[in-house]
């Protein structure tokens, strides 16, 4: 489906002015400005692409996949972990020791092909049998801040974890996932200055949420699509 | 092996993500943006111009035989096409439609 050019393009305000103090609009023709993201949300909803992130079908595998990426680790490789997590079966035992998931971990992963060791098997096992614990004997919170929280308990799981998961399984737009990725992104534009997420996370998080709000784009979607493109085409603002 | 290996963030199963882009098998028909009336007003339909990024983060503008600048691609793809650029492939872009301040293109590699 080709977007009409007035339905994509034409409402977007001139590339000089601001939709932040200090923050143009700049051309949604130039990778990473504000315009490109806005425009990159709508064309990705236009074309009919769901704008698709959660990895489970459950709450259980969706804090796997979340816990097994992290650290360093690539995203290829964290879903090749989860995915051999996944079709093991463990995630239906109530009991799944962090032996087991340990010796799941520790055999080389098939990555684009090649073999690929899982770093931090041991301590990652330990995360995922706290996981399937705390999920089994406790019951989530309804409200998506409550819900993020009560994640925090789970061995493994920081702010950063913890929201992506809340993103993921409830759909939320009130929460953001303020990893490398975004944080480069949003650097790029003035709206982060040289702070860590480590430190100033609920800071970053309502920065990024006010920004979507002016775009009018979800915060959820807009999330994903600035990681994915950091990820794959970030090097060329380096 | 692929990915920053940064921070290992929010992956999920959509928004443009690697799909192992092949760019030699563009073919991507897409509206310019900010189109120039006066330049469109001197092309038609089957015209072939050069498509040429004005820096590795873009725009991509196409341009007339006289350097004269059409408009600008902002396509889905065009991070995946500005990579591809940077890689050493070139683009040309095929006018398909012409109508006043809308212009419409195929882009192929050259």
């Amino acid at each position: 489906m080709i977007p009409r050019t007035s339905e994509v393009f034409d409402d977007l305000p001139s590339e000089h002015e601001c939709v932040l103090p200090g923050i143009v609009w700049g051309s949604p023709a130039q990778l990473f400005t504000p315009a490109y993201w806005l425009t990159q949300c709508r064309l990705a909803n236009r074309d009919g692409r769901q704008i698709q992130y959660k990895l489970g079908n459950s709450l259980l595998e969706e804090m796997i996949a979340c816990l097994a990426g992290g650290y360093g680790i690539p995203s290829e490789i964290g879903m090749a972990a989860f995915d051999r997590i996944k079709a093991s079966g463990i995630l239906f035992s109530s009991h799944a020791s962090s032996e087991r998931f340990n010796r799941l971990l520790s055999e080389p992963l098939q990555v684009n092909g090649r073999p690929v060791l899982y770093r931090f098997a041991r301590q990652k096992a330990m995360y995922f049998a706290d996981a399937t614990r705390f999920v089994n004997e406790n019951q989530a919170p309804t409200d998506d801040f409550e819900f993020r929280n009560w994640l925090l308990q789970v061995k493994g799981i920081g702010l950063k974890t913890a929201s992506w998961i809340t993103r993921n399984w409830r759909d939320s737009d009130r929460v953001a996932v303020i990893d490398i990725h975004i944080q480069r992104a949003g650097q790029h534009i003035g709206l982060f200055k040289n702070e860590s997420p480590s430190k100033n996370y609920f800071e970053m998080e309502q920065r990024f949420l006010v920004f979507a709000d002016i775009l009018g784009a979800r915060a959820s979607e807009l999330d994903t699509i600035m990681w994915s493109h950091m990820k794959n085409w970030g090097r060329l603002i380096n | 092996m692929t990915g920053s290996g940064g921070g290992g963030g929010s992956y999920g199963g959509g928004g443009g993500g690697n799909d192992n882009f092949d760019c030699e098998s563009v073919n991507e028909r897409t509206p310019l943006n900010s189109v120039n009336r006066e330049v469109a007003a001197t092309v038609k339909v089957g015209d072939v111009l050069d498509v040429v990024a004005q820096s590795d983060t873009g725009p991509l503008v196409v341009e007339t035989i006289d350097s004269a600048i059409l408009g600008s691609i902002t396509s889905a793809k065009l991070a995946r096409i500005l990579d591809c650029i940077r890689k050493g492939f070139s683009f040309v872009a095929e006018i398909v439609e012409v109508s006043g301040g809308k212009v419409v293109i195929v882009l192929r590699p050259e």
